[in-house]
């Protein structure tokens, strides 16, 4: 396999540079070159692999001196690569239902078809979601190496964080023992690259709010796996420096994506990332922007160095889609009002109880608020459990119906 | 009254507070609820969505992304007026039992919060009941609870066994299991159980009555009189066990309601023996749909009954607790709160504890023990937790352990389908024609 073969790297960064050329952005070609970097010392055995359910803190990862690997947001590359069937097929024939969700099904699959690194370890989360624990549980089964679980308190409280932190601590040392290669050697830098990133990144979304967006919000959507992947790295900061820089050239230069905003969308839960028609019918044809996606929020407090262990516990009971629903309407609530959304769209992936579970008190909530919701039915990986015509119908009288509203 | 979603929320606790409580169970047919919940969620979950009395309090567990919306989805359109969140782990270290003992704490001074609320404004329950948790006469009822249920869960488990032995039907078990839950609310026991001093008293031994006649029906050793306060209640359940009142739907026992006689030891023996695995069997009916089928139901995995009641909370001892630990060194030391935790948090692993190989193991251990020749296994639609349950299984059980294993999903009645029905049929023929080659023991 490609990703496998070690000449395949050396001949991928020798390509980068003609990517520039090619029309690549700066910030394009660095996140290229990010997850190559990560990817070449995964499946080239460089440094340990631990695979991880999408929300426990890569830091702690990074920390270890390891790389994350996440099956899910892998599901998600998967399907944007074409190999999402194949994925989701070897999964059913591994007594899986297809009514689970499609990430957790192909990101498994994945696995099982050999297209995924040799993972050290794994570490999963109790949130956001019941899927990813039991699909990498049968990861470390097949891979015959060490499972944990770090169990997420519902609710915050100081107990509540010692009992996570004293969890994530004894994780980590059971890992420096158990995984040759990892040490807390590199914990501290990881924090302090995790609170530079959060920096760039928190000015990458005060531009954001710029009124036209100044980023397609169907490119922002793809980088949510970037999101949850690679805080902790070293080369992250960099990244939403790049970023920043090209937003704010767009700005400076009025040069931007949907130059003709007739409504501005708030992205609630993630996207197809097969091929699809949705985001051209949305931006182009309609000049809907989506000023911005839930999975992009940085809902965690600055890191403190000399305690990492806490900072990551708070890092995990701060993720507003734990705990009860007040708290993820609160910080939608917060991302309309920032980011003046006139229309809030949840993309129902199908099997996500947790997520698709709050639609009707979200409707109710952002009705009295006077924001129009639809619950948009679809399949983020697997293109047979999505219509893109009655999709399409669906938006086509929503954006209508923000239109006349705008009308009064 | 309390109606707890799951069985890892102890009901010792409200039943100590003299506050009626038990585990939510529903019939068919449900009221449609799509307005507040997807259409894809599980049966159970969805039941919850209805307008509840002003004086249930509802106890959701965190057991579940289903569970976790219909809580709020409860509170946000007002359908019941009290709903408190019980955060259960998902493991069993001795930190997680420490974080659930402050849980269950919290759950205990929320209760008793409400129940003096609605105190004021109705008759809950009678004043002789603790207003503090530090308080020892709450000690002492929620001690006197715990060993209760410590007792009745013993009772309940030898019943069990004799499922297991092929001396008592499945659908009798989950029967007694229903009628048990419903007189520890103090529903079926007749209005003097509700609120006694010490809690539940005889609520508690109309229930070991009704297990007593099951075991004592099915050849099992009978306890002597002294195992329930007074034959009388014997005789009494006697006749209750024909008619058996589960909320307001009134049915009969299977060992009537078939017109057959309680089966004798040989009866269920012969057939296939099957045991039944699922995260929750919603109802009755599809045990029933196996029996009639023609299987032999030797368990039943799931939260009702087995799960609610094949475990004992450690270091309280129980009614009799002569048996085991002194009365003052039972009340000295032990903080019961931690041995509920310990108890709740380590009793065998249901689909949503992370207990990686703990699952697996424990289904081999009773596949092995009651000699199950192949294992049924209902998942309630949408039930993420039993599809992944099932995946597992069937990959450590049914392909390496070679145990035959059949999938049915479900919804309230399906139980009765005939195509459950005509599943069961071709399971049995199949385990039967594979016990004829000598493949399956
Ligand atoms: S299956 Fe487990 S989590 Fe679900 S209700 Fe039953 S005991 Fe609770
Ligand atoms: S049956 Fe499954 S989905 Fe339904 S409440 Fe129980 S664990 Fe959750």
């Amino acid at each position: 396999m490609l990703l496998r073969q070690k000449w395949a790297y050396a001949a991928a960064s020798a390509a980068l540079p003609f990517l520039s050329r090619l029309g690549w952005k700066e910030y394009q070609v660095a996140a290229v070159r990010c997850f190559m970097q990560d990817f070449a010392e995964a499946y080239l055995g460089r440094k340990p692999c631990i695979f991880t359910s999408a929300f426990v803190p890569t830091e702690l990862v990074y920390g270890l001196g390891a790389v994350p690997f996440l099956p899910e947001a892998a599901g998600g590359l998967a399907a944007s690569f074409g190999l999402a069937e194949a994925s989701l097929s070897a999964c059913e024939s591994l007594w899986y239902s297809p009514d689970l969700c499609s990430f957790h099904r192909s990101g498994l699959g994945a696995f099982a078809l050999g297209l995924a690194p040799k993972p050290s370890a794994v570490i999963v989360s109790s949130h956001l979601c019941d899927g990813g624990k039991r699909t990498l549980f049968d990861i470390s089964r097949r891979a015959n190496c060490p499972f944990y679980i770090l169990d997420v308190p519902y609710v915050y409280s100081d107990g509540a964080a010692r009992w996570l932190a004293g969890q994530i601590e004894s994780v980590a040392r059971a890992l420096v023992r158990e995984v040759p290669g990892t040490s807390l050697r590199n914990m501290t830098r990881a924090i302090e690259n995790s609170n530079d990133a959060l920096a760039e990144y928190q000015s990458v979304c005060r531009l954001r709010r710029n009124v036209p967006a100044p980023w397609r919000g169907s490119e922002a959507l793809n980088y949510v796996v970037l999101f949850l992947w690679s805080w902790g790295s070293p080369w992250l900061p960099a990244f939403y420096r790049c970023l920043r820089n090209h937003l704010q050239a767009v700005v400076g230069a009025k040069k931007f994506p949907v130059p003709e905003e007739r409504c501005r969308l708030l992205w609630l839960n993630l996207r197809p990332y097969y091929e699809t028609r949705v985001f051209r019918y949305l931006e182009d044809e309609c000049q809907a922007s989506v000023a911005f996606e839930e999975y992009s929020f940085p809902y965690w407090p600055r890191f403190d160095a000399q305690d990492p262990f806490m900072s990551l516990a708070r890092k995990m009971m701060s993720n507003f889609g734990w705990g009860p629903a007040t708290q993820r309407l609160a910080a939608i609530d917060r991302m309309v009002d920032e980011y003046r959304a006139s229309g809030v769209i949840q993309f129902a992936q199908r099997g996500c109880r947790q997520s698709n579970g709050a639609a009707a008190i979200l409707s109710d909530v952002l009705r009295r608020k006077g924001i129009p919701f639809l619950n948009l039915d679809g399949d983020g990986v697997d293109a047979r459990n999505a219509s893109e015509a009655q999709t399409l119908t669906r938006l086509g009288a929503f954006l209508e119906l923000l239109e006349r509203k705008k009308g009064g | 009254m309390v109606l707890t979603s799951c069985s890892y929320i102890p009901l010792e606790i409200p039943l100590a507070l003299g506050i009626p409580a038990k585990r939510a169970f529903f019939e068919a047919p449900l009221a449609s609820c799509e307005a507040c919940l997807p259409r894809d969620f599980c049966p159970y979950a969805k039941a919850f969505i209805r307008q509840h009395s002003p004086e249930d309090v509802l106890a959701i567990a965190g057991s579940c992304d289903a569970m976790r919306r219909v809580y709020d989805v409860l509170r946000h359109f007002g359908y019941a007026r009290e709903v408190y969140f019980v955060d259960v782990p998902r493991t069993s270290s001795s930190d997680a039992v420490t974080f659930y003992a402050g849980i269950l704490r919290e759950f205990a001074r929320y209760l008793i919060r409400v129940r003096d609320d609605m105190h004021t404004c109705s008759s809950v329950c009678s004043p002789g009941y603790a207003t503090d948790i530090r308080d020892p006469l709450f000690r002492d009822h929620l001690l006197a609870t715990a060993r209760s249920l410590n007792s009745l869960r013993m009772e309940l488990a030898r019943m069990f066994k004799l499922l297991g032995d092929g001396c008592v039907s499945g659908r009798e078990a989950v029967d007694v299991a229903l009628r048990v839950n419903e007189i520890l609310a103090g529903e079926t026991a007749g209005e003097e159980h509700k609120g006694q001093l010490v809690p539940g008293e005889e609520a508690f031994r109309a229930c070991q009555a009704i297990i007593e006649s099951v075991v004592f029906r099915a050849g099992g050793s009978g306890r002597t009189s002294e195992g329930c306060e007074n034959g009388k209640a014997l005789e009494e359940s006697q006749d209750e066990c024909d008619e058996a009142h589960v909320g307001d739907k009134q049915f009969r026992s299977a060992g009537s309601a078939t017109g057959r006689k309680c089966p004798g030891t040989g009866v269920l023996r012969r057939r296939a023996r099957v045991g039944v695995s699922a995260t929750c069997l919603l109802e009755p009916m599809l045990v029933e749909s196996l029996e009639e089928a023609g299987l032999s139901v030797v368990f039943i995995d799931s939260c009702l009954p087995f799960r609610m009641f094949n475990f004992s909370v450690p270091g309280l001892g129980t009614c009799d607790s002569s048996s085991n630990r002194s009365d003052e060194d039972a009340r000295g030391n032990a903080d019961v709160f931690s041995s509920l935790a310990l108890g709740y948090l380590r009793k065998p692993p249901c689909p949503r504890v992370f207990a990686g190989y703990a699952r697996i193991e424990h289904l081999k251990r009773l596949v092995a023990s009651s000699g199950a020749q192949g294992l049924v296994y209902f998942a309630p639609k949408f039930c993420d937790l039993a599809y992944y349950d099932f995946a597992e299984l069937k990959q450590a059980l049914g392909e390496t352990g070679n145990l035959p294993m059949i999938l049915i999903e479900g919804e309230y009645g399906s139980g009765r389908a005939g195509q459950t029905l005509t599943r069961a049929i071709a399971f049995k023929e199949m385990l039967e024609g594979r016990s004829s080659f000598g493949e399956i023991g």
